[in-house]
């Protein structure tokens, strides 16, 4: 007789998360488990690979279409075990009461959908990964983080450093785009490749902002963290625009004769945080159109190295914006010109 | 000893003293027992595990170097006697660690 659980068979996503939604609670828990075993064996593989230095290898998985989040939102109850506490919210369910619980939801969906609608990137991998918030971590916890094993954490802040975490979407768009660059170039997280690392994530994370709130490169305010300081780093956290303006407390350097030898990952991703803008505001109009475009085609590009410094990333960005727009072209010079002003010589 | 909180997604430094004997619990003695087991240990090691992770810079008085430790490295009661310790605490500037070693 076979004792198998249905569930456990080869199912699409896709009909393991409808079972997920509107199965009874044996169902349901059965469908989550086995939506979390494939999330395993994803990373089991993205870990293989990056124990040797190389890419996350692509895992062969089920064919999918893309173009839909698989979201799952669980409650820590300020406990700060990194096991997922209680499911509170999965993809296609209504909202909740719990507001936290709402804007990580809508967080991941937006960048999400960020990333599908400009790139067709499915998901964190490429490959659909399942993605899972983790709130109310710990107590009075000033952070959100990216685990790199597929979860990302967001505290509720202590109200005088940070508030609650999950109202940033530019915060939330940062912190998954750590797991976009950790399948991809997995740029080590110190020296100058770290503070890329960084900056790539405010690059994005900026970008599923301004779409979530239909905002140009000239009606940005180009703050990273607005949303979530208390207030001893009101207003924001960082500037794209102007580095070491956001806070009375912000150190970083606006171009190379300000970069800290040793310094922090946060501190020097100044520099090509200022890069990006100065692209995007010469070019102007919606920045994933073109800034946006050449930066996701650099930071998927092989030829990235994990240890890559600012002049390897930005001779990355020429020949990617002469690729797509041309080697003559005005956004070739917006590039090269960006690099210059900040004083990274290519 | 003192504390210096690093990284984070804010990458802003906080800074606090701790005296662990005015601890009322074991929390204390496990904290200097952590610091003691750690000493003499690269920086490099206290690489976080992944971005924006916290790492503690802690000093105490009668050795030279500072201890590097990741957030999952400290254990969840010392923790709590380390928040605590870091809400009174001051924000500094993100000046490079003593030995130099870029940390998250």
């Amino acid at each position: 007789m076979c004792t198998r659980d249905p569930l456990q068979c080869i199912l699409p996503p896709g009909v393991l998360r409808r079972i997920a939604e509107k199965g009874d609670d044996t169902a349901r828990a059965s469908a989550l488990s086995t939506l979390a075993l494939d999330q395993k064996f994803r990373l089991a593989r993205a870990e293989a690979a990056a124990r040797v230095g190389g890419r996350a290898a692509r895992p062969v998985t089920f064919a999918r279409l893309g173009g839909q989040a698989n979201r799952t939102i669980y409650d820590q109850s300020q406990g700060e075990s990194q096991t997922p506490g209680k499911p509170v919210r999965t993809e296609g369910q209504p909202p909740v009461q719990d507001a936290a619980v709402n804007q990580a939801y809508d967080g991941l969906g937006a960048t999400y959908s960020y990333y599908w609608s400009t790139f067709q990137r499915d998901s964190i991998d490429g490959q659909g990964l399942p993605l899972f918030g983790l709130v109310h971590f710990g107590t009075n916890y000033d952070n959100a983080f990216w685990d790199n094993a597929g979860h990302m954490f967001f505290g509720d802040g202590d109200g005088s450093l940070l508030t609650q975490t999950t109202a940033g979407i530019d915060v939330i768009g940062h912190e998954l785009t750590h797991g976009v660059t950790q399948h991809e170039s997995n740029l080590v997280y110190s020296g100058q490749s770290g503070a890329l690392n960084e900056s790539i994530s405010d690059v994005f994370g900026i970008q599923v902002k301004q779409m979530a709130l239909g905002q140009t490169a000239e009606s940005s305010d180009w703050l990273i963290g607005a949303d979530i300081v208390g207030p001893q780093l009101a207003p924001a956290l960082r500037s794209m625009k102007d580095p070491g303006t956001a806070n009375p407390h912000d150190d970083q350097p606006a171009d190379m004769d300000g970069y800290v030898d040793g310094g922090d990952v946060h501190t020097n991703s100044g520099i090509p945080n200022r890069a990006f803008y100065l692209v995007a505001s010469q070019l102007g109009g919606k920045t994933w159109d073109a800034a946006g475009a050449i930066w996701y085609a650099t930071c998927t590009d092989p030829q990235l190295r994990s240890d890559a410094s600012f002049a390897d990333f930005g001779r990355l960005t020429v020949v990617q914006a002469g690729r797509r727009f041309g080697a003559t072209s005005k956004e070739v010079d917006a590039v090269r010109n960006a690099w210059d002003t900040v004083k990274v010589g290519l | 000893m003192r504390i210096t909180r690093r990284g984070g997604l804010a990458g802003v430094p906080v800074s606090a003293e701790v005296e662990t004997r005015s601890v009322a619990d074991d929390a204390g003695a496990h904290l200097e027992a952590l610091v003691r087991a750690h000493a003499g240990k690269p920086p490099r090691d206290a690489v976080p595990p992944h971005p924006d992770a916290f790492v503690y810079e802690i000093t105490v008085p009668d050795q030279s170097q500072p201890v590097f430790l990741p957030e999952s490295e400290i254990p969840i009661d010392v923790r709590r006697v380390i928040r605590d310790a870091l809400a009174k605490g001051s924000v500094g500037s993100r000046h490079p660690p003593t030995t130099a070693e870029p940390l998250g």
